[in-house]
C-alpha cells in the first residue's frame, strides 16, 4: 500500500473536507486518520464540520414510508440472532435474574400468542429483567450503598435482580432548584457508567445541558436536552472518573443553573 | 423514569437507552417515531421508493444493532439516526450509476418543505427554519456544491462534472460553503439539537 508522508495540515487540507463529507478514498482515509491521531487542530475541524453537515440533515422532509414498512423492519429485527445484553464495546455485562412482573408491550405480546419460541422472546424476557432493575433503581435513594430514602411511583416488585452474582444498586441524587426537588439522577455503576436524569416541574421550556463540576470547579458537559414536558427523561454515559466530580448542574443556554444536585457525589 | 412506561412521550435519548438492552416497546416507538424522517432521507438520496425503502428499513436495523454506541455528547439522536441513514443511502447508491441531480430543485422543493409531525415541529422545528435561513445565506454555487457532497456524497471531481467547472473551482465552492455555514452557525449561536 502507498504511503502517504505525515505533513502539515495544508498538506491535507482536500483530504480533510472529502473526509468531513464521507467521500474521502479508503486508502488515502487511512493516512489521514494517522494524521488526525496526531493533529488536534484536524480532529477540531473534523468534529465541528462533520456536526455541521449532521446538522443540515434535519433539512430532509418527513415522508411517509409505503403501507407495511414498520411491521416488515420490526420483523427483520426479530429475525436478527438474539444477542446477550451488551455494553457500547460488545462485550457482555451481565446475566439478568429476576421475577418482576411488569407490563409486556405490543410484540412481547404478540411473541406470546404465537407461542413461538422466537428469539425476540428471549431478548423480551431479558428487557423484562432489565425492567426490574430500573424500577428498583427508580425506587431508593442510595447513597454509598446506603438506603437514604424512597421515591414513589414504582409499579411493580421485582423480587431480586442480580448482575455476576450482585445485587445492582443505583446511586440516586435529588436535583433541586431553589431548595424544591424538581428531579432526580440516578447513576448505574458497571464498566460503564449511565445515568438517567428525571426532570418534573421544571418551569423553562426549551433545550438545557447537564454537566458535572469538578472539584476544581470546571465543568465537564455530558450533552443537551430539550425541556418540553411537565415530565422530561435523559440518558447518557458517564465519562471515566465521574464519581471524583462534585455535583449535577443542569443549566439554560445562557448559562442559567435550572437545577444541581443537593448530595455531594 | 421507568423502562415499563415507554411510551411515545418518551425522549430520543431514553428510548435508545431502552432499545440498546432490547425492551421490544422502546423498539416499536423508536422505529413509528423515526421511520418517516429515515424514510424521507432515503428517498430524498435515492430518488427510487423501492431502493428507499431498502435504504430505510437497513438502516434502521444498524441503528438497533449499534444502539449502545451512541453519545449523546456528540450530537442529537436525531442527527446520530440521519447520518447513519446518509451514509447508507450514499453507499447504496454509489453503487449505481449516480443519477442526475439538481441542487437547487432540491433545496426549492424538498428541503424548504413544511411536511412535518406537529411533534416533530417541537423538536426541530426552529432548527429547520435557522438551518434553512444558514443555507439561504450562502452563495448559490456554494449551496448547490454543498448540497451535492451532503446529501448526495458527491465528490469534488463529480461535483465538477456535474457543474462543469474545473476541479479546483468545486473544491472552492466546498470549502467555502462549509466554512459560511459555519460563520453562519457561529453568528447565531446555533447548536446542533
Amino acid at each position: 500500500m502507498k504511503r502517504f508522508p505525515t505533513r502539515d495540515c495544508e498538506y491535507f487540507d482536500d483530504d480533510r473536507v472529502a473526509f468531513i463529507f464521507g467521500n474521502l478514498d479508503p486508502e488515502r482515509a487511512l493516512n489521514f486518520e494517522q494524521h488526525l491521531g496526531e493533529c488536534e487542530r484536524c480532529r477540531g475541524e473534523v468534529a465541528v464540520g462533520s456536526s455541521d453537515i449532521d446538522a443540515l440533515m434535519l433539512l430532509a422532509p418527513e415522508v411517509d414510508p409505503p403501507i407495511g414498512f414498520e411491521e416488515r423492519v420490526l420483523s427483520s429485527i426479530a429475525a436478527e440472532p438474539s444477542t446477550l445484553l451488551q455494553n457500547e464495546r460488545g462485550q457482555r455485562i451481565g446475566e439478568l435474574t429476576t421475577s418482576c412482573h411488569a407490563p409486556v408491550g405490543r410484540l412481547s405480546r404478540r411473541s406470546r400468542a404465537n407461542g413461538s419460541r422466537h428469539p425476540y422472546r428471549q431478548r423480551s424476557r431479558l428487557a423484562l429483567s432489565m425492567v426490574g432493575v430500573v424500577v428498583i433503581a427508580i425506587g431508593s435513594f442510595v447513597i454509598g450503598g446506603s438506603v437514604i430514602g424512597r421515591l414513589g411511583g414504582s409499579s411493580s416488585s421485582p423480587k431480586s435482580v442480580t448482575v455476576h452474582g450482585r445485587a445492582l444498586a443505583p446511586l440516586v441524587v435529588s436535583l433541586t432548584s431553589a431548595r424544591s426537588d424538581i428531579g432526580s439522577a440516578a447513576i448505574y455503576q458497571g464498566s460503564t457508567a449511565w445515568m438517567i436524569v428525571d426532570l418534573t416541574n421544571v418551569k423553562d421550556r426549551g433545550y438545557v445541558r447537564c454537566r458535572l463540576t469538578e472539584p476544581d470547579g470546571s465543568a465537564v458537559d455530558l450533552g443537551r436536552f430539550f425541556v418540553a414536558r411537565s415530565h422530561t427523561s435523559w440518558a447518557t454515559p458517564l465519562p471515566a472518573g465521574w464519581s471524583h466530580a462534585r455535583e449535577i448542574e443542569i443549566v439554560t443556554s445562557n448559562g442559567r443553573v435550572v437545577a444541581t444536585s443537593h448530595v455531594k457525589l | 423514569m421507568e423502562f415499563d412506561e415507554i411510551s411515545p412521550e418518551t425522549t430520543d435519548e431514553t428510548l435508545l437507552l431502552a432499545m440498546a438492552q432490547g425492551i421490544p416497546e422502546a423498539i416499536t416507538v423508536f422505529v413509528r417515531r423515526f421511520q418517516r424522517r429515515v424514510y424521507g432521507l432515503a428517498l430524498m438520496i435515492a430518488n427510487d421508493e423501492p431502493l428507499a425503502e431498502e435504504i430505510a428499513q437497513e438502516s434502521l436495523l444498524k441503528i438497533w444493532r449499534h444502539a449502545a454506541m451512541y453519545d449523546p455528547r456528540r450530537g442529537s439522536v436525531t442527527s446520530w439516526v440521519l447520518t447513519i441513514t446518509r451514509h447508507v443511502a450514499i453507499d447504496r447508491v454509489r453503487v449505481r450509476t449516480l443519477p442526475r441531480v439538481d441542487p437547487e430543485a432540491l433545496y426549492r422543493d424538498e428541503l424548504q418543505s413544511d411536511n412535518r409531525s406537529p411533534e416533530e415541529e417541537v423538536v426541530v422545528g426552529d432548527s429547520v427554519e435557522f438551518l434553512r435561513y444558514a443555507l439561504e445565506q450562502l452563495p448559490p454555487e456554494q449551496r448547490r456544491a454543498l448540497i451535492l457532497a451532503s446529501f448526495y456524497g458527491r465528490t469534488a471531481n463529480e461535483i465538477a462534472v456535474d457543474e462543469s467547472i474545473p476541479l479546483g473551482t468545486a473544491k472552492t465552492r466546498i470549502r467555502s460553503g462549509l466554512r459560511n455555514l459555519r460563520k453562519q452557525f457561529t453568528a447565531e449561536g446555533y447548536l446542533n439539537p
